[in-house]
């Protein structure tokens, strides 16, 4: 008889995470014998971070036709989610603060239970792909005999509460948010007040402004710090986040007081619980409350819910111990003056070190390719991390790893180490160090292979580093799979997120190009989309459009600075003639996606000859309701924010129209017309609903049509613009999947 | 002695030099073709170092190029169903993992590209909790160990060592004379 973890851990694990994992077994006992419902365990499951990934849903499409994977029939873990299909783990690293300890077991799981792989995700988690349920609860129990829970890493919960890799070490912060984003992990986890959410909520900590951070706003709660006459507190922020549309989150309040913090907290929590849309997920996030409601009932709720929440000690008892994530150095500081330096050093040295506050002391990155790992890096990482700076490791957004408190003697050696353990790349925090999604790799909702792209440009561009100029060395580019941006790619210099087109008879892996994005100032502006390239000539867009700034720019002009100059439109015209996609029987490259050899399908492929004739008419359609999407965004660049609306709208009811006349050729040019057409024959039938996001495209134009805006503002207009390019991606789809019925 | 994963692996002293977009086309081309498994999906990591390469994710097992230790190679892991003794279990899952390396030996799209030394093989007991890193793990499975690698050598000589990081799966590097394909250790298996 072999052992079990359970027994093996004992009281290694707390009482509290031991129930916890207990009721988890339980409830997949209940599943296998079918006595809950597929959406309950599905909850479970996932407030236990334990996600479903791609061809869960037992089928693939291996590049000629879709194959059913011959798993057991019966058992599933969720909605159309068979119990054998490998899965996710996501693992929740609060602020991103990690030991040693904690990495060897994290290392061990990877070995024992996924693919000896570790990923760093864009919210400092860690996640490990191709996990069987039946592992789950031991790989759970391992993790918390560390101190580690994977609880509400997933689900409609609070997700893991992020903060600046830096904070407590770093040269412009206020104060140090650690301890913060330490007690309001805690006070928040498994409360009582954050169990019926209709979607998740994510918060975030920053030291300071300037500085990209926390990303503070794009978070549902964001807290920056402040000092007000010495006394601390933190500029929040409420209803930020990216997904479809973005939002940038509404400044809360100038100055709430370290005391009033986790009672603000809560009470956001229960008026999000209590007003938060439940029945329309795509809505359902406190981003679109605050909008709904408007920043000042927004506000006077919170307040209210105050008053007549009761008292709890645990609102300010953290207060008393400020030091519990306080952080000593293993070495003395000392400088680093003639040791010898391998080759290397200086280019790692420039892109990885950030020089601490505290004289003598580093902050090393450790730039991880597409933020993965393997088990004996982890190992190595340990090591080095006890050798030379205890456990003052933090996890990053950009899916890198940081080393705090080395000192400056111990770079070279350091350095070394990490070449050793193949992790001495330079590059941290440059354009080589590249953002993505895990994409097609493993999630479900991936559209082209952000993984794939990311790995091309990386290797390309790592190939250029020596050559870069410095102007666009530092640039940021993040990918995302599709357009739920998870790869952050609003906030970059240059971001992509997947799409796919039709041409002929396939179908072709794209991405938009996002410009304008920024990424410091705590994600202090949004991009937008300026067109759709293939994939495959993504990486001559980030050629193209590098070589043109550092030509044109003026002095030292920033790129968003020069885009806004030349205009979108301009850019857009450099990159036109890589929008066309060569024939199949010409380049059939194109019609494979980076990293992966299979044809390029988002579902099964079929040849409709009855769209055959109309094939041509809903292009020339289609394209008119891009541009009339772009000149939103012509309009908007300039001010003109009435113009920016109303054109935006005009590209969703074109691309509608263009859909309509598939089935109704002779619709008129009639906005009442098209829309009711519209609604009757594409939303009521489904055949506008999108698999994860349902009927919420539609709703968009829906929305617009039925309520014009009383007053026109930058917000509202880059919204629908956003809201537009939804609408026609999935115009482009649902024809996709039209042709596909028709076949 | 019961465990629940073990992974085998069989170096390769040529296939390194190919480029993983190869390993990618051919294990996909294997998923509508499983044997006695349920292949699900390919995992490229060829930018990690020292690492797995390509991953072929199956239910029952994963197939993978790998190059952990810098030493590349093909790996088979078997995670699930292993239901006998440890003799038993050792046997199948080394007999299982020659039959893959043997299928990528002849796979057309390598076209010779590859060359396995089956005298140089690796064991890991890929569970920390029943088969830890330890003399007594060493010591409990020494004859089932031997006695398989007499088998698989034809009675040749086998040198065993064990990788002695506690923090490491038990591991056990093996080395015999003379030169084994694939194909030609399933033969000893068997014989």
């Amino acid at each position: 008889m072999s052992k079990t973890w359970k027994e093996e851990l004992g009281d290694r694990i707390t009482n509290e995470l031991g129930e916890e994992i207990d009721i988890y077994e339980t409830q997949m006992e209940l599943k296998r014998q079918d006595k809950i419902t597929n959406e309950i365990f599905g909850e479970t499951r996932l407030r236990r971070g334990v996600y479903g990934q791609r061809y869960d849903n037992g089928q693939r499409f291996d590049g000629v036709r879709t194959q059913e994977l011959a798993y057991q029939e019966g058992l599933t873990k969720g909605v159309n989610t068979v119990w054998d299909a490998p899965g996710m783990q996501r693992i929740k690293i609060p602020f991103g603060g990690v030991t040693a300890n904690q990495l060897e077991v994290l290392a061990d799981l990877a070995e024992e239970y996924s693919d000896n792989i570790l990923h760093i995700t864009t919210r400092q988690d860690i996640q490990l792909h191709y996990v069987h349920i039946e592992d789950t609860p031991a790989l759970m129990r391992r993790l918390a005999a560390s101190g580690i829970t994977t609880r509400e890493a997933c689900g409609n919960s609070i997700r893991n509460v992020t903060a600046c890799p830096l904070s407590g070490v770093c040269q412009t912060e206020s104060f140090d948010v650690t301890p913060y984003a330490h007690a309001l992990t805690q006070f928040l986890l498994g409360h009582p007040d954050c169990q019926d959410f209709g979607r998740k909520f994510k918060i975030a900590f920053s030291g300071c402004h300037h500085e990209a951070c926390g990303l503070v706003a794009m978070h549902d709660f964001g807290c920056v710090a402040v000092l007000r006459d010495g006394k601390r507190g933190f500029e929040t922020y409420v209803g930020g986040g990216l997904g479809a549309v973005p939002h940038q989150a509404k400044l809360y309040d100038e100055f709430l007081a370290e005391e009033d913090l986790l009672p603000t907290a809560q009470a956001i929590a229960r008026v999000f619980a209590r007003l938060g849309e439940k029945n329309n997920r795509a809505r359902a996030r406190v981003k679109f409350l605050v909008a709904k409601l408007g920043i000042e009932e927004f506000k006077r709720l919170i307040e209210e819910e105050r008053k007549i929440m009761p008292e709890d000690p645990a609102w300010t008892a953290y207060l008393d111990d400020l030091t519990v994530t306080n952080e000593e150095p293993l070495v003395d500081a000392s400088a680093l003056n003639g040791q010898a330096r391998p080759e290397g050093y200086g280019e790692w040295a420039d892109t990885n070190v950030y020089k601490q506050r505290q004289d003598g002391y580093c902050v090393v990155t450790v730039a991880l390719p597409l933020g993965d790992a393997t088990s004996d890096q982890f190992r190595a990482l340990a090591d080095i991390a006890r050798a030379h700076v205890k456990d003052t490791i933090r996890t990053t957004v950009e899916q890198n790893i940081v080393l705090r408190w080395v000192s400056e003697s111990d770079l070279p050696e350091v350095y070394t180490a990490l070449a050793e353990a193949g992790l001495g790349d330079p590059g941290a925090g440059t354009i080589v160090d590249v953002t993505a999604c895990p994409g097609t790799d493993t999630c479900k909702l991936g559209i082209a292979s952000s993984r794939g792209l990311a790995a091309e440009l990386r290797t390309r561009l790592a190939a250029q580093s020596h050559e870069l100029d410095a102007a666009i060395k530092h640039f940021r580019i993040k990918i995302s799979g599709c357009f739920n941006s998870c790869g952050q790619h609003h906030v970059s210099d240059l971001g992509f997120y997947g799409i796919s087109r039709k041409v002929g008879e396939y179908q072709v892996p794209h991405f938009q190009v996002i410009l304008g994005g920024q990424w410091t100032e705590n994600a202090g502006a949004y991009g937008l989309a300026i067109g759709a390239v293939p994939s495959k000539r993504i990486p001559d867009v980030v050629t193209r459009v590098t070589e043109a700034y550092l030509e044109q720019r003026q002095g030292d002009e920033s790129f968003q600075a020069y885009v806004g100059r030349v205009g979108k439109a301009k850019v857009k015209e450099m990159l036109d003639d890589l929008t066309a996609v060569p024939a199949h029987d010409e380049d059939a490259s194109y019609y494979t996606d980076w990293g992966d050899t299979r044809e390029f399908t988002t579902g099964d492929m079929g040849k409709g000859e009855c769209a055959g004739e109309i094939v041509p008419l809903i292009e020339v359609e289609m394209q008119g309701s891009e541009r009339e999407a772009f000149e939103a965004q012509i309009h908007l660049d300039a001010g003109e924010y009435e113009e920016a609306y109303r054109k935006a709208f005009d590209a969703m009811l074109h691309a509608a129209k263009a859909l309509v006349k598939t089935q109704y050729l002779d619709i008129p040019e009639d906005a009442d017309q098209i829309v009711a057409e519209f609604r009757t024959r594409f939303f009521d039938t489904q055949l506008f609903w999108d698999n994860f996001a349902g009927g919420k495209f539609a709703n968009y134009l829906f929305r617009h049509y039925e309520e014009k805006p009383n007053s026109h503002d930058r917000d509202t207009a880059h919204q629908i613009i956003e809201e537009a390019q939804l609408f026609i991606e999935n115009a482009h789809a649902c024809y996709g999947r039209m042709n596909v019925v028709n076949a | 002695m019961e465990t629940k994963s073990i992974s085998f692996k069989i170096y390769m002293d040529k296939g390194q030099e190919l480029d993983p977009e190869v390993w990618f086309r051919v294990f996909n081309t294997w998923i509508p073709q499983p044997d006695d498994d349920i292949l699900v999906d390919v995992a490229d990591y060829s930018h990690v170092k020292n690492g797995p390469v390509t991953i072929l994710v199956g239910h029952k097992a994963n197939y993978a190029l790998d190059n952990t230790d810098g030493r590349f190679g093909f790996q088979y892991t078997r995670k699930r169903d292993l239901q006998g003794s440890f003799a038993d279990d050792l046997e199948s899952t080394i007999r299982e993992g020659l039959k893959a390396a043997a299928r990528l030996d002849t796979d057309p799209a390598l076209d010779g590209g590859v060359h396995f030394t089956g005298e140089r093989t690796q064991v890991v007991l890929n569970d920390r909790l029943n088969t830890p890193n330890t003399d007594d793990t060493e010591e409990n499975i020494k004859a089932d160990v031997d006695a398989f690698l007499s088998r698989l050598y034809a009675g040749g000589s086998a040198k065993t060592q064990r990788k002695q990081d506690a923090r490491q799966r038990f591991t056990l590097d093996i080395e015999a004379e003379g030169t084994f394909s694939p194909s030609q250790l399933l033969e000893n298996i068997d014989s």
